[in-house]
């Protein structure tokens, strides 16, 4: 073998099977978000089982030549494309977390205030004038209502529902959504003492009322049942959410509770993560779009959160009992991190309220209410 | 880009949102009326088991001593 001959085999491996000669500042760019998402899971915990895994996919899926969101040479699909594939995009995987959080979840202190329902619709404001704001932007109508969703606050809804009407802007929007949904103490305090007066603030509410078995099991039976009747576009993701409930109130199937709510939740979330943070290649994903998408999202957040308060206050004309309007700011979904919210501030004008059991009614009712506005949306568009 | 039709956009944006507060609020009322009914089975139920339950409850301090001293002195006998 001559030196020259082995020079070019030596440059012919370094630029056609390593990543070296295609490297690019974007791919740069987008090492520094991944890894900024990195550091707010671990460095911060800010919502670190979703945080981390998406980070990572972004780190991982931004160097040159790594076969994994794209085609082998047989024209099979490589690793994290399979997962995004049959996980995000047949829409398995945010019905499956459904599932699980509907397993961990005990609605009693809903149904033992039900009036809380309402203010979880009041909470969807921002979803809908989000979605006029990010029209104007030049989005297209199904891509503004999955921009519009991530008010929600509710991470499996915005992923559904975006992987049906707006693929492309998967990424953007999941990264939004959970990246607000862990800055909720920063964002809602301030809205919450700007519409609330002190006295309305220092509000003792009444005790709930017990909440009987019976009526726990009842109640995914009924809300699946209204759900899948009135807005039956989200019947796979709120059927899912009751199926959970069901298998964890009827108490005679632990075990199907238990792995829904640990083992198979756990693995279904590595997959998201992974496959979100996928989906954020710097050549889709370095536009102006998720810029925008970030900016709308926060103003969604407050539009929301505002919704969520004011409709606490209109309510308080007609109550006999008032409710404290910082429990409004919880019908945000986001759950249980907006009702925390509702009782840290409540508590800084009153340490003696205690909020946070009636915080989670309205947090509840945000998830019901994020889930029918989803399907409305879905209806409109989908 | 395609062409957005506004009249349409903001009218079915007002219904739906609207919309979210009909569903919601049926299931209000469904949970309501459940709730409410719940309750009074819930209340049944306990005035029954009081009721079953009721000569043990209503026994004075000194009448349980002169039935445990009974039963005492009947084991002794």
């Amino acid at each position: 073998m001559t030196w020259d001959t082995f020079v070019n085999v030596l440059l012919d491996i370094l630029t056609k099977q390593t990543g070296l000669f295609h490297l690019h500042y974007k791919l740069a760019i987008m090492w520094s978000i991944g890894l900024f998402f990195i550091y707010l899971a671990v460095g911060k915990k800010y919502e670190p089982l979703l945080l981390l895994p998406i980070g990572f996919g972004i780190f991982l899926v931004n160097f040159p030549l790594t076969p994994l969101m794209g085609f082998d040479a047989h024209g099979k699909r490589e690793l994290f494309n399979i997962f995004y594939y049959y996980g995000v995009q047949w829409e398995v995987i945010p019905c499956v977390i459904f599932l699980g959080l509907g397993a961990m979840t005990d609605f009693g202190p809903l149904i033992a205030n039900p009036k809380t329902l309402v203010v979880g619709a009041g909470a969807q404001l921002g979803v809908f004038i989000t979605f006029l704001g990010v029209l104007l932007c030049g989005f297209t109508m199904k891509e503004a209502a999955s921009v519009a969703i991530i008010g929600g606050a509710d991470g499996p809804t915005t992923i559904y529902l975006t992987a049906k009407l707006a693929p492309n802007l998967l990424g953007a929007n999941a990264l939004a959504a959970y990246s607000y949904m862990a800055m909720v103490p920063l964002i809602q305090p301030p809205i919450m003492r700007l519409l609330t007066t002190k006295e309305q603030r220092q509000i003792v509410m009444k005790q709930l009322r017990p909440v009987s078995r019976r009526e726990k099991i009842f109640f995914p039976l009924i809300v699946a049942g209204v759900i899948a009747l009135l807005v039956p576009a989200v019947t796979p993701l709120m059927g899912m959410f009751m199926l959970g409930n069901f298998m964890r109130e009827s108490g005679v199937v632990d075990r199907l509770a238990g792995s829904a709510q640990g083992s198979l939740m756990n693995i279904v979330t590595i997959f998201l993560g992974i496959s979100v943070g996928a989906t954020m290649q710097a050549d889709k994903f370095l536009t102006a779009k998720p810029l925008l998408i970030f900016t709308f999202g926060l103003l969604d957040f407050a539009v929301c959160t505002i919704g969520g308060i004011l409709t606490v206050r209109i309510m308080n004309l007609f109550l006999r009992d008032k409710m404290n309007p910082l429990i409004g700011s919880a019908g945000v979904s986001a759950v249980p991190m907006a009702a925390r919210v509702s009782q840290t501030v409540g508590q800084q004008e009153n340490p003696n309220n205690f909020l946070l059991m009636h915080a989670i009614g309205p947090n509840l009712a945000g998830v019901i209410g994020s889930a029918s506005a989803a399907g409305m949306l879905i209806a409109m568009f989908g | 880009m395609e062409a957005i039709d506004w009249g349409y956009a903001i009218s079915t944006l007002v219904i739906r949102f609207v919309g979210i507060f009909v569903v919601l609020g049926v299931l209000q009322v469904i949970m309501q009326i459940t709730g409410r009914v719940f309750t009074r089975l819930e209340a049944k139920k306990d005035s029954v088991s009081q009721k079953t339950s009721a000569p043990s409850e209503t026994l004075t301090q000194e009448e349980a001593a002169l039935v445990g001293a009974a039963l005492y002195l009947y084991e002794k006998r």
